[in-house]
């Protein structure tokens, strides 16, 4: 479905160049929920927005190809882009309530949805929002980082999107709201869709993946199965393993 | 004997704007000294006004909180009670210096410029931060790094009561960890009084002596933790705690949300 291949991410820093992310290497298939787990500052946003050319290009350069059936994201014209965004490729970033126009009532993205309203109505039910009526009428201020993360999660999965991809989905909720983020997840697989995650939560990972890779050192190690992935720990990432064997 | 510290009765906020409701419900809590107690419970429980609460950020609309600190502090510029904010990035100063910042907490402390190096050596081997640090300004210090230091200020004022509120949101598991290790090196070497704000009950069975957990502005059960996180007597404790497994289905968390609010 989706073939990455890059080779090299670089930003700029002044006059210099500096090397951000090599060798990424990796193939998404249909029906599966693929996991990248990374410390802090590792670069795991910066990887997710390649995927679909959304780094500034002033700051960023990428030298590479990122293919969806057949066709390079990274040299697409803008306005293809816009349409694998808006139906193919869905993100949910982590910047939450700025993910909103703070101009705009929240009804402004509920209309833009072409869904109806019992159907929307049983969704917010599902992530314990407000019904539609009360919510639509909120600005995006008026809402905590929790709501605005179910929000736009919701937003992200509705038109059912070949890959959604998340960064840090389960920073700002508490674990009730984790159990129906991944039972979501659960039904977007089984719609035939893929998901890619970016997270350091290692147990949501561990509920929600199929498959499981370490970002660490500008670099990704190989997707893997779940199970292999927790019983035989690479050099990379046995700390981090330890550390959340020492926390729970 | 048990000597209380901190002690709420019948505590209720409700917040001016949104008509009178309560956020929080009646509230009564007893802290005792030198112990260590979780407030834990779900987005929205009222965790974080109840802190605020408790350390005078916020006034109740009804009800009292008597306090026992060990000497006088009203003259005293820092305050006895001290709150180590949720980590959003901008614990500190974006264009001060490390050591500013750390100096002027020094300076607060005793009216006089002491031997900041000296001292300064000390906070940074229990604190486990790198000397190098002193000449970066906030702005370029990593979240971890930011919330290090934000406890390091805190703590040269020497308060009675510690509060943290989330400290392990947003960060990474090292990062969680090396907060974990430093908060209970603080139980051992200071006679601090610390009060954790979090949602994460698995830490905080690893260092809290008694926890609160709270749903809807109401303390629903409390006591000592791992007798709670072993033995929950309440249902939305057992709520709780089994929603961390993430393996509840979606009829589970609906069935027990409208049971558990009608009741």
């Amino acid at each position: 479905m989706l073939k990455v291949d890059i080779e090299n991410i670089s930003r700029k820093d002044g006059d210099k160049s500096v090397n951000v992310l090599s060798d990424i290497h990796f193939t998404l298939l249909p029906n599966n929920i693929y996991t990248i787990l990374g410390k802090n500052g590792s670069g795991k946003s910066t990887l997710i927005k390649s995927i679909t050319n959304l780094l500034n290009k002033n700051i960023f350069t990428i030298s590479g190809k990122v293919l969806i059936d057949n066709k390079d994201i990274l040299t697409m014209d803008e306005q293809s882009l816009a349409v694998l965004r808006m139906n193919n490729i869905r993100y949910v970033l982590q910047d939450l309530t700025n993910n909103f126009d703070p101009l705009k009532k929240l009804k402004y993205y509920f209309d833009l949805c072409s869904t109806d309203e019992t159907k929307l109505n049983t969704l917010l039910k599902d992530f314990l929002l407000p019904d539609l009526k009360t919510i639509s009428k909120l600005y995006p201020y008026e809402i905590s980082g929790g709501m605005a993360q179910r929000l736009s999660f919701l937003f992200a999965v509705l038109p059912n999107p070949k890959l959604l991809i998340l960064d840090e989905p389960t920073s700002a909720i508490d674990y009730t709201n984790i159990n129906l983020i991944k039972l979501k997840l659960d039904e977007h697989k089984a719609n035939g869709n893929s998901a890619l995650i970016v997270t350091q939560d290692i147990q949501f990972a561990k509920e929600v993946s199929d498959e499981i890779a370490f970002l660490s050192n500008n670099t990704l190690t190989e997707f893997k199965s779940k199970d292999i992935f927790f019983n035989q720990s690479e050099q990379s990432y046995v700390n981090f393993l330890k550390a959340y064997g020492e926390l729970n | 004997m048990k000597e209380v510290i901190l002690k709420a009765d019948n505590l209720i906020y409700s917040a001016e704007s949104s008509n009178s409701v309560e956020i929080i419900k009646s509230i009564s809590i007893e802290i005792e000294r030198a112990k260590v107690i979780g407030i834990a419970g779900e987005s929205g429980s009222g965790k974080s006004t109840l802190a605020k609460l408790l350390c005078g950020i916020l006034a109740p609309t009804s009800g009292k909180i008597s306090t026992n600190f060990s000497k006088d502090w009203s003259k005293s510029r820092p305050k006895p009670i001290q709150i180590l904010f949720q980590n959003d990035g901008n614990l500190i100063n974006p264009f001060r210096k490390v050591c500013d910042v750390l100096n002027e907490a020094f300076e607060l402390k005793n009216n006089i410029k002491n031997d900041f190096k000296v001292e300064i050596k000390n906070i940074f081997k229990l604190f486990d931060i790198k000397e190098e640090l002193l000449n970066h300004k906030g702005s370029q210090l990593s979240g971890g790094e930011q919330q290090r230091i934000a406890l390091a200020r805190i703590i040269i004022t020497q308060p009675e009561i510690l509060f943290l509120d989330e400290p392990f949101s947003s960060q990474d598991v090292e990062a969680q960890l090396t907060i974990l290790n430093l908060i209970k090196k603080l139980k051992q070497e200071f006679n601090f009084t610390i009060i954790c704000i979090s949602h994460h009950l698995n830490i905080l069975n690893n260092f809290t002596d008694e926890i609160f957990i709270i749903h809807n502005g109401k303390i629903v059960e409390s006591g000592i933790t791992s007798e709670i996180i072993l033995n929950p007597k309440n249902n939305y404790t057992k709520f709780l705690l089994s929603a961390q497994s993430l393996k509840l289905s979606k009829e589970e968390i609906l069935t027990f949300r409208e049971n558990y609010e009608q009741n």
